[in-house]
């Protein structure tokens, strides 16, 4: 007998992916890996979900959207250009598949609804500062629900999530001066209801004042 | 609120950028400014309050098992997708048909090393035929080359899970005979 040979080890399999980078995540997914596929949906899950929830207002949904996204990623996987961002593609499948879902949705009601009584009445059980940074999710969730699909996601995009302009066109499938407009539009809606509706904010800064703290 | 001399105009920024979609001159540096600088964000979002949507809070998630259970609702919906497209799965099942097999026989053999106790190649019993017949070089062929043998680790799975990932693989090679052991992370080593 020879000695024994370690022929394969799922934890060095593992460790070999998880200090790989997005663009090799992606190459590994092209030749059907599944531990590739596991890492990208370790590592991209809190964020992707992040924007889903953005967009869609509710967590369950955004669950939803991200797992038929890392479905989509898989069986799209041969698609991947290597020469754009991974962030950029995966972006793009998560917002669109949002998008979609959001179309779908029957009622939009609940995403319209105010949310300053609720708040309101947890304010007691919460320290300002934590229920003030929700309150700020809050309206912003309650006046994006008023923008339209691409001013909505230009501006989660690029002023949120903090992609570049370039990133967003190409997320959005347009141009960067497209995008551009969309974030002017977008930016002029939102300052216009939050003077209408949370003037108290708008006038002291309050509202990204007491985030900061 | 008194404001340090590096702070940005931010009265003057959002005017301009309230007349133009392209972002003023110094525009990127102010942001990284507001991101770092508390005593500037009041007067910034007073001039334009979608700058406070710059901090917005991060969803409260416990990450571990958002990803784990993320992890595992992908793998069933890969497999769903699979039973319910049968056609478009085609090759990529026949793939995955074909590795299980290979792992079928890998486990197979290291049966014969706890059933057989050794190479004995000629004990009749049914599992040393299974094993020997793997071990042999024959047994490299994909099942449909012995379809007795394949019917037969078909009708008695040696191993629960095997298109399961496997912690270890350990092989050991002799003169005529090859031990490969299967080492799954269930039994805790």
């Amino acid at each position: 007998m020879s000695v024994p040979r370690l022929v394969y080890s799922e934890r060095d399999e593992r460790q070999k992916w998880l200090q790989a980078s997005d663009l090799e995540l992606l190459e590994g997914l092209r030749q059907e890996n599944e531990r590739a596929l596991d890492e990208l949906v370790r590592r991209k899950t809190p964020a992707l979900l992040q924007v889903a929830y953005r967009v869609l207002g509710d967590l369950e949904e955004a669950r939803d959207v991200v797992q038929v996204s890392f479905l989509r990623m898989w069986e799209h996987r041969a698609r991947f250009d290597a020469r754009w961002s991974p962030n950029t593609w995966i972006y793009r499948i998560v917002t669109n598949l949002s998008i979609d879902h959001l179309r779908s949705r029957k009622s939009r009601e609940r995403n319209t609804e105010p949310y300053r009584h609720h708040l309101r009445q947890v304010e007691d059980e919460r320290g300002f500062s934590e229920l003030q940074a929700r309150e700020v999710a809050a309206i912003f969730e309650e006046l994006a629900a008023g923008l339209s699909e691409k001013q909505r996601l230009a501006f989660l995009l690029r002023e949120v999530e903090g992609l570049s302009s370039q990133e967003v066109a190409q997320v959005l499938d347009c141009r960067e001066s497209t995008v551009r407009n969309h974030l002017f539009n977008a930016r002029k809606a939102l300052q216009k209801e939050v003077r209408k509706r949370y003037p108290e904010y708008a006038q002291e800064g309050l509202l990204g004042a007491e985030v900061a703290q | 609120m008194a404001t340090s001399t590096s702070c940005p105009d931010w009265q003057a920024l959002a005017a301009a950028r309230d007349r133009s979609p392209q972002d003023p001159p110094g525009w990127e540096s102010a942001l990284r400014h507001l991101d770092e600088c508390a005593t500037c964000r009041r007067e910034a979002v007073a001039a334009d309050p979608t700058l406070a949507f710059r901090a917005l809070p991060a969803l409260e998630l416990d990450v571990a098992s958002e990803v784990e259970a993320m992890r595992l609702r992908v793998a069933a919906l890969r497999g769903a997708t699979a039973v319910v497209a049968p056609r478009r799965r085609a090759a990529e099942l026949v793939a995955r048909v074909h590795v299980s097999w290979r792992l079928a026989a890998a486990a197979a053999v290291a049966a014969l090393a706890v059933f057989a106790g050794g190479n004995d190649h000629h004990d009749s019993t049914p599992v040393s035929r299974v094993a020997a017949a793997v071990a042999s070089p024959a047994a490299q062929a994909p099942p449909a080359a012995s379809p007795a043998l394949a019917a037969e680790l078909a009708s008695q799975p040696v191993l629960d899970g095997l298109d399961k990932p496997f912690d270890h693989v350990v092989q050991w090679n002799g003169d005529n005979l090859s031990v490969i052991l299967v080492v799954d992370q269930r039994l805790g080593v």
